[in-house]
């Protein structure tokens, strides 16, 4: 018993998903290792091209194969490794044990079929309920994520929803069978803002209710500071840095979620202060870089840096940094609160090549 | 204060919905805008947020007669541009200009970034030969591209790229004023702070007039001098940003404000959201009275009766809506769980950033 509560939920190690095109090689995912915890929410921060959707279809064994290749690695599911499992065995966990809910509600749905039809599919196949009990089961569940008079709204079509209301369905969907892990890709991403909070606050809510294990992946640092215990920051196919939420945003200990911070506007923030970009634009999947992907945009870089991958650096809580500086960035306090000041006065030190021990008062 | 560049009244844009296939006729209408008034200043930027489908595409659209409006005047710099033919307004083009949200469904992919930046010079006769090519280089280095590239095609750009050229066609002309409809969503985050710094510096070096278009607020907030929010077809509210975002009178832009995350974690804790049930009406079928007042936390009778006209309240703030007449309604209603941001001071450490973030909740 103790075993299944200190193992963790979901363990990926070594992970690489490529894909071969005409280009050649696309290293999507190119080497990550992470966890999911049981009960937490896990958020997965990352640029278009950064490899965070392709390391969750990976998990559901999901990605098409050819082009697609998972090349090395294993998926510790309970324990056990996904990748070793036949085809049947998966078929059997998906939308059972780990669910999917997809960024796009207005694709992901079948427009011929009725609401109906669709969410006693998942039932039919994973539970021995008879037709009533998976009926009721489904009118239970989207009155759970908030549909209005779900009984006779579960005979319709998806047309006849909204955005809002159809990544509701979708959730209601991927909860039918109570999964253990559940995996919400840009859920919010297709939204307006004002569903978009709806939205979280109902994963919120049904994540303490069923005591799911949730990965949210985003583009949006917002999204994760609300809702994630852990986040882990991905560039480039490889994961940059992971550490609980608070500690991501407040003492980064790599320069990539440093940029991230730096460059976004915020709402509580006025108009005087200046965004700081990130220069450059995103790596080639296709390079056979054997450094950092982010070393060319980083103004930390040093050679051993297009060199070499680094090993990853541990901090307290277990905050872990791939970066050959981590230790200098993590001492020079460059979080959501630092002043510009204080910013500025940190790249002129590391511009002129000094090394940063501790941050100048 | 600036002299004012631009002046919107009454603007109505109704598209007409037809039905059957001989007989054709008007069966209804889509009043994507519905009588919209405001003025923007020379050289200032106005931010227009709403979420899709309130109009304000349209509305943008309507502005530099790219829409023909339904009624209503479009004064820029003292003339009509909606009484104009379009033989009247082809001159005036060149100070209209306009950024698109998609960078990579806004740029022909036949045609060399060289000529699509150089289109507008040719069309308003403005360049040609050399003198063209050496315009489109000295654009390309403004915006940040390099000009050696000017033969390649927008399949070679990345997105970034790709906006920055929509940028230099857009300013090509040396126009007064352009709309740039969101002209960073489609964009990486990494990205979207190169393009905004970029058009904060081309209004600095130019003179330029935006309006800005956007659903984000926080990159609306982050470059407007004033923002105006929009929903279904109607201005609720219009005021300098700072004040839209501390101090929002109207339950709309109240609702929108809480619903933007912010990224950061301690302040997402202790942050209460008023959040705002259902969706946004039809417009072919808008609410009576106040447009709003189906989502409102605070709505009674009046509200669903009568249309709030939109009224001084302050310095330069308007507002549309019944409340600022009663007040105290506001009180009797906790707006869904609670209002404003509720961080514990206490548990704030003191720094610069924080003495702002504890405004918040004044």
């Amino acid at each position: 018993m103790t075993d299944e509560q200190t193992q963790p939920l979901l363990e990926v190690r070594n992970l690489k998903t490529h894909f071969e095109t005409d280009e050649g090689t696309v290293r999507a995912v190119d080497g990550i290792d992470y966890e999911v915890r049981r009960g937490e929410v896990l958020g997965i921060v990352g640029e278009s091209g950064s490899g965070k959707s392709v390391s969750q279809i990976s998990v559901l064994r999901l990605i098409p194969t050819p082009p697609g290749k998972i090349v090395d690695g294993e998926i510790l599911f309970n324990g056990e490794d996904l990748l070793e499992k036949s085809d049947e065995e998966i078929r059997q966990m998906r939308g059972n044990q780990i669910s999917m809910i997809w960024q796009d509600p207005m694709s992901s749905l079948n427009p011929f079929l009725r609401i109906s039809r669709q969410l006693t599919e998942t039932l039919e196949v994973h539970t021995d309920l008879d037709s009533d009990e998976t009926r009721e089961r489904a009118i239970e569940m989207l009155e759970m994520v908030g549909i209005p008079a779900a009984r006779e709204r579960i005979d319709q079509y998806p047309h006849q929803f909204s955005g809002g209301m159809r990544q509701r369905v979708m959730i209601a969907m991927a909860l039918l069978c109570r999964p253990e892990l559940l995996i919400a890709d840009e859920p919010t991403t297709a939204l307006d803002v004002t569903i978009q909070a709806q939205i979280l606050e109902l994963i919120k809510d049904l994540r303490d209710d069923f005591d799911t294990s949730v990965v949210i992946i985003t583009h949006d640092l917002g999204v994760v500071a609300g809702m994630a215990d852990r986040i882990v920051v991905m560039y480039g196919g490889r994961v940059m840095e992971e550490a609980p939420a608070k500690r991501l945003f407040h003492q980064p200990a790599h320069p990539y979620t440093v940029g991230l911070l730096k460059s976004v506007p915020r709402i509580d923030r006025g108009r005087e202060k200046r965004l700081v970009p990130i220069e450059g634009s995103p790596p080639d999947p296709t390079d056979d870089n054997p450094g950092c992907p982010f070393a060319e945009r980083c103004r930390w870089a040093v050679d051993k840096c297009h060199e070499e991958f680094p090993e990853p650096v541990e901090f307290e809580d277990g905050q872990r940094s791939y970066c050959w500086r981590a230790e200098e960035v993590y001492a020079s306090e460059l979080g959501a609160k630092a002043s510009p000041e204080h910013q500025a006065d940190i790249e002129e030190r590391v511009e002129s090549g000094e090394r940063i021990d501790t941050p100048r008062t | 204060m600036a002299d004012e560049l631009l002046r919107v009244e009454n603007l109505k844009k109704h598209f007409p919905v037809y039905e059957g296939a001989i007989f054709r006729k008007e069966v209804d209408r889509v009043k994507a805008v519905d009588g919209v008034s405001f003025e923007i200043e020379e050289e200032e930027t106005l931010g227009l947020v709403g979420e899709s489908g309130c109009g304000k595409s349209t509305l943008g659209r309507s502005i530099i007669q790219l829409h023909r409006p339904t009624s209503g005047r479009v004064n820029f710099d003292g003339v009509d541009l909606a009484a104009l033919d379009d033989d009247d307004l082809h001159p005036l083009r060149r100070d209209l200009q306009m950024i698109f949200q998609d960078p990579f469904a806004s740029l022909n992919p036949r045609m060399t970034v060289g000529s699509i930046i150089g289109e507008p010079l040719k069309v308003h006769d403005m360049a040609s030969g050399d003198g063209l090519q050496r315009r489109v280089q000295e654009l390309m280095d403004i915006v940040g591209l390099d000009p050696r590239y000017i033969r390649r095609y927008p399949h070679e750009f990345s997105g970034g790229q790709r906006q920055r050229i929509g940028i230099a066609r857009a300013i090509a002309c040396n126009p007064r004023f352009i709309v740039c409809d969101e002209p960073v969503s489609a964009l990486d985050v990494s990205i979207q702070a190169q393009i905004l710094n970029l058009l904060d510096d081309l209004q600095d070096e130019f003179g330029l007039t935006y309006l800005f278009i956007a659903h984000d607020l926080a990159a609306v907030r982050h470059i407007s001098d004033r923002v105006a929010v929009m929903y279904l077809g109607h201005l609720a509210e219009i005021a300098d940003s700072e004040t839209l975002y501390r101090n929002p009178l109207h339950p709309y832009t109240e609702a929108l404000n809480s619903a933007v995350p912010i990224p950061d974690p301690e302040i997402e804790s202790g942050r209460e959201r008023i959040v705002l049930e259902g969706n946004v009406p039809s417009p072919m079928d808008p609410p009576s009275g106040c447009v709003f007042h189906t989502r409102c936390p605070y709505a009674w009778d009046k509200c669903a009766k009568e249309t709030p006209e939109l009224q001084e309240v302050g310095d330069d703030h308007k507002v549309a809506c019944h409340l600022i007449d009663e007040p105290e309604r506001r009180e009797e209603v906790d707006p869904a769980k609670s209002t404003g941001f509720g961080n514990e001071p206490g548990e704030v450490e003191a720094s610069d950033d924080d003495a702002e973030d504890v405004e918040l909740e004044a």
